[in-house]
């Protein structure tokens, strides 16, 4: 048991046009990612109990639903890393962080979903990190893994939250060949939902096929070129169960949309206060 | 019959555990409360067959029973009021029958199992979730209730009706129906598609027609097919009125012409209706020509019946002449009903027997293609054979659709159809249309779903997305074939199928309204028609390419550009069975118009370019032969494929699921040392050039994520399954590695054999596997390289 109770772990952060989401605290810890010996220390940070959906997409960025299987409940997907990314600086703008991710060095040039949106599949875009600013932001591959995996309360189930994976996510045997609305299925642990299935999950990462190579303070590895693979994670609701497990690790052209695929959001560092922020009930 | 027990749990070596979470997490496991009965019970892939819960069962909270896959009796003797969560998927159960007092149960999950009736005896007030899909049931009985009720699949049953209680399920949300053969609610209603969620309309509808007048839709469309100058359009004139006189010689159909035809007093043994009735059907008599092929299909929808018409005179060597195959291809394709697998019926009409009678060789036609369901020879110069062919009519009329005669709509619906169509606009915006609905006392609901009906069947053209109160209703489809028809036979289009707004007094004299002009520009715009496409001029002015406009012009030559005369790098096919659908390459080229190289488009192809990679592709439609070929020169041919494989998987897509067109079933080939081979085969010998990336199963058969074979690789690594690592990786690896693989795999099947006979210590053991994980990692890193 951590020491503090689920509802003091849980926050609802508001939008100024009223919509709200649920955030998860995942409080510091250390874990061996995947099967390596590769030990990584993470941070306290907040991760969004559900994987961002269609409403919460549109609530934020206005316009069109890109996803392919409606529904304001179920996930977005049809997003690239890039859409992900500009989602992450839209909803910092929204809740008076700022951005995250920038097309220049000097980091005078955030992304928006402008450019993002007129970029297709081969197509990259120089991405720069802020590295200090606080907000919201696509998580690290490693912390991914460790709230999917308990996180301090760290579990040895293949999937996030337990073995029985009907119970937990939508993937190939139960989907019908869809992605299903978030939340309907056991939460992992600590109260976060869909970890397993639905839709794959993008992080800040590039991909490099090493585990041992996966930064130990739970930071992303982005070192690779411009276009390098993002990390997916989490499986999704064509995939069977393999591919659902919470050590797998998958990646795909960030620049490509696909409707297997989507993103939930982290907030780092926790805020010291949440201003306007209510309690989830 | 065995009774769930804590002792039977015992038996099957289930785990005891302290709570329902920790059952649902860990699974094969049960928990007990403090009196010491079951509260939760998961156990999966056991043997059991029958099994039964009584009252020692009364307080689960929770029952996972799902993927037994012998079990195939579950009786509950009590109710499971406290019940939450109830998995029985992938069983086998033959019937299942929920007692009534099961007031906690939220999510229930009985896809997959074998029974043809699902019964609720009660109302289970709290169930968000009902997954009864895969079971061939044909009954589900509930009662009244359920008004919690948001998700509910039920694909891939046969049920005719849904019961009555869904009027009052207004927190549906998500409801999936395909692959049942639904009599009492109108396909048109259900829609078509596997992911199709036909909930918002399916309770609008439900709600119109509960306890409120109704009427049938007695409405079908009836599509003459068939090479021009065949006599289509005598048969559709001498139906109307056998006194009329036949068109002259060379009065051809532009595209097509629609007419209302009643067959009268159609009697209850045909109908299943208590009376006799008179039904209307829409004739659409498709010009044969071949450049209007393409608009042709936008016609096309379900609940059709077809005439394929021919003559003595109708042969190889005339202009436009295509075979039987390609309209019984077509008009299977274009099958009304997915559910039953069944293609529309079609009757075969030798017309102008007059003049010769060749006969029909029935029983080859219909060896070939068993819709072929009537034969009937005619004469419309002197009216021969009509009260045969009338006969035949009313005799296949049921087999149509299942639900033809059985279609009820609310009678003030009906009201508004017939002010649409009393109209002699052509078109009205989505705002008046909202106006004659609210007229009616149709809500904005109800008016929604009213227009998506109209639209399926095609009563009327709407593309909009109940969005802008400006988009267009066309109320008249002829009136917009004949502006798109005009296009494309103008001989100012001929050269270079551009489309100026200089030509469009010649072109549309008869459409004078600008407003009209610009909206039947923006309809061939239209993503879902993808008739034309804009470009600049060199004045600067907006122009409209329609490559349906370039039918008569041939491939250039293209000895200017050298690179396009070098050997294709690689070569592709697209096939599609059972027919390409006219103007696949022309929809091709819309789509990529931002990729087409210098102009370089003519009647069946064009020439793409993708300018960052410096790579062509030469795609042309052989139509005849139903598939696209595309050739690649350049340095990166992989994402110019990926892309067109992408598009053109959408485009089937959209055809399949706007036009109902079920059997269209596409697939890649690639020249390979001379031969074109299917590109799964290529790949499951490792003899693809490149590795695919995202998109879904169409086209592509394969998984659809990038980097799967990889993924399973690392995986298996990853799990220590190093055999299967290194068999995964065998077809795979460069030639130079093999005997790497070789020794690797000795070393492996060495260590296996002294870990089993004793000879090596763990520790041993242990380093001498991770120095041959880190070996097979180095194999997989070379095919990633490779």
């Amino acid at each position: 048991m951590t020491d503090m109770s689920f509802a003091e772990m849980e926050h609802r952060q508001s939008l100024p046009n009223g919509t709200s989401f649920d955030l998860i605290r995942i409080k510091a810890g250390s874990f061996f990612i995947g099967n390596s010996d590769n030990e990584i220390q993470v941070p306290d940070f907040y991760l969004a109990k559900y994987p961002v959906t269609q409403a919460l997409w549109l609530a934020v960025m206005g316009g069109e639903n890109p996803a392919h299987f409606k529904g304001t409940n179920r996930p977005v997907e049809q997003v690239s890393w890039y859409d992900a990314a500009a989602f992450c600086n839209a909803l910092n703008r929204l809740c008076d962080y700022p951005p995250r991710y920038f097309c220049d060095a000097s980091f005078q040039k955030a992304l928006d979903f402008s450019m993002t949106l007129a970029l297709n599949y081969g197509d990259s875009l120089p991405i720069f990190i802020h590295p200090e600013n606080p907000g919201y932001r696509l998580p690290s591959e490693s912390a991914w893994e460790y709230a999917a995996t308990g996180a301090s309360q760290r579990s040895l189930y293949d999937y996030a939250g337990g073995n029985t994976l009907d119970e937990l996510g939508w993937y190939g045997e139960n989907s019908h060949r869809q992605t299903q609305p978030v939340g309907l299925k056991l939460p992992n642990e600590l109260g976060l939902y869909d970890l397993s299935g639905n839709v794959w999950e993008w992080c800040e990462d590039q991909y490099q096929s090493e585990e041992s190579k996966i930064p130990a303070d739970g930071t992303a590895w982005t070192h690779g070129d411009a276009g390098a693979y993002r990390v997916l994670r989490g499986g999704s609701w064509p995939f069977n169960a393999r591919f659902c497990r919470s050590s797998l690790r998958d990646a795909d052209h960030p620049a490509s949309r696909n409707d297997s695929v989507g993103f939930r959001v982290m907030l780092f560092p926790p805020p010291v206060s949440w201003p306007g922020i209510q309690t989830s009930p | 019959m065995q009774k769930l027990t804590v002792d039977l749990l015992k038996d099957l070596k289930l785990t005891p555990l302290d709570n329902v979470e920790a059952v649902r997490r860990q699974g094969n496991a049960y928990a007990l409360d403090r009196e010491g009965k079951l509260v939760a019970v998961s156990m999966t892939e056991k043997d059991l067959e029958e099994l039964y819960l009584d009252e020692d069962c009364a307080h689960l909270e929770h029952l996972y029973l799902g993927r037994n896959k012998k079990l195939s009796k579950l009786e509950f003797k009590v109710a499971l009021p406290e019940l939450t969560h109830l998995y029985l998927n992938d069983c086998s159960l033959k019937a299942l029958h929920i007692p009534a007092g099961f007031i906690a149960l939220k999510q229930l999950y009985v896809q997959n199992n074998q029974f043809e009736e699902l019964v609720f005896e009660g109302d289970c007030p709290e169930l968000e979730l009902l997954d009864g899909s895969g079971n061939g049931m044909k009954d589900l009985v509930m009662p009244d209730g359920f008004r919690y009720l948001k998700y509910i699949h039920l694909q891939k049953n046969l049920l005719e009706s849904l019961p009555e209680c869904f009027v009052g399920m207004r927190q549906l949300d998500m409801l999936f129906l395909s692959g049942n053969p639904l009599s009492t609610i109108s396909q048109d209603v259900v829609g078509s598609g596997d992911t199709h969620n036909s909930a918002p309309d399916i309770l609008t509808y439900l709600m119109s027609i509960h306890g409120k007048k109704t009427r049938y839709l007695h409405e079908a469309k009836m599509i003459l097919v068939g090479n021009p100058m065949v006599g289509k359009s005598s048969i559709r004139i001498k139906l109307k009125d056998p006194q009329a006189p036949l068109p002259e010689e060379n009065d051809r159909t532009p595209g097509l012409d629609v007419e209302p035809y009643l067959l009268k007093n159609l009697p209850g043994h045909l109908t299943q209706l208590d009376e006799n009735i008179d039904f209307q059907l829409n004739i659409w008599d498709f010009g044969g020509q071949g450049r209007y092929r393409e608009i042709q299909q936008l016609f096309c929808s379900r609940k059709s019946l077809y005439l394929y018409v021919t003559s003595y005179d109708d042969q190889p060597d005339n202009e436009d002449y295509i075979g039987l195959d390609y309209w019984l291809s077509m008009v299977n394709a274009y099958s009304f009903d997915q559910d039953a697998a069944e293609a529309s019926p079609v009757i075969y009409v030798l017309n102008k027997v007059d003049s010769r009678d060749d006969g029909i060789n029935e029983t080859l036609n219909r060896e070939k293609y068993k819709n072929l369901v009537k034969f009937v020879k005619i004469s419309c110069k002197n009216y021969a054979g009509f009260d045969q062919l009338v006969s035949n009519l009313r005799e296949i009329l049921p087999s149509v659709s299942r639900d033809i005669f059985s279609n009820r709509f609310n009678l003030e619906w009906f009201r508004v159809k017939a002010r649409l169509e009393g109209s002699n606009a052509q078109h009205l915006t989505y705002g008046a249309y909202l106006g004659i609905c609210k007229d009616e006392g149709l809500d904005t609901k109800e008016a929604q779903t009213w227009l998506t009906v109209l639209d399926r069947i095609g009563s009327v053209i709407y593309t909009g997305n109940f969005v802008n109160k400006e988009d267009w209703i066309i109320i008249n489809p002829n009136w917009v074939k004949d502006a798109i028809c005009r296009v494309i036979d103008s001989p100012l289009m001929q050269r270079d199928g551009i489309l100026k707004e200089v030509y469009f007094d010649t072109i549309w004299s008869e459409y004078p309204d600008a407003a009209d002009r610009a909206n039947l520009v923006k309809l061939m715009l239209n993503d879902k028609y993808k008739l034309a496409y804009e470009i600049t001029s060199l004045e600067g002015e907006t122009d409209y390419m329609v490559p349906a406009a370039l039918f008569n012009k041939g491939k250039p030559a293209l000895n200017r550009y050298p690179v396009l005369q070098q050997a294709a790098d690689y070569t592709f096919q697209f096939c599609f069975e059972p027919f390409i659908p006219a103007g696949m390459v022309n929809k091709l080229l819309v789509s990529l118009n931002a990729y087409i190289y210098n102009g370089l488009i003519w009647g069946n192809g064009g020439v793409l370019h993708d300018a960052s990679s410096n790579t062509f592709a030469l795609v042309e439609e052989d139509w005849q032969n139903r598939r696209i070929q595309a050739e690649f020169r350049g340095t990166n041919p992989a994402v110019f494929y990926e892309m067109l494989v992408t598009t053109l998987e959408k485009i089937t897509e959209d055809l399949k699921n706007s036009r109902f067109l079920h059997h269209l079933k596409p697939g890649i080939k690639m020249k390979y040392e001379g031969d074109f081979l299917d590109v799964e085969l290529l790949k499951k010998f490792g003899k693809f050039p490149w590795e695919e990336h995202s998109g879904e199963a169409g086209f592509r058969k394969t998984n659809p994520n990038p980097t799967e074979k990889e993924r399973i690789r690392r995986e298996l690594i990853a799990n220590d399954q190093l055999l299967e690592a290194l068999e995964a990786m065998e077809t795979l690896l460069p030639e130079e590695e093999y005997d790497s693989f070789v020794n690797t795999r000795g070393r492996l099947k060495n260590l296996d054999r002294d870990v089993r006979d004793g000879t090596i210590s763990p520790q041993e053991a242990g380093l001498e596997r991770n120095k041959i994980r880190k070996a097979v990692q180095n194999l997989c890193d070379t095919i990633k390289m490779k």
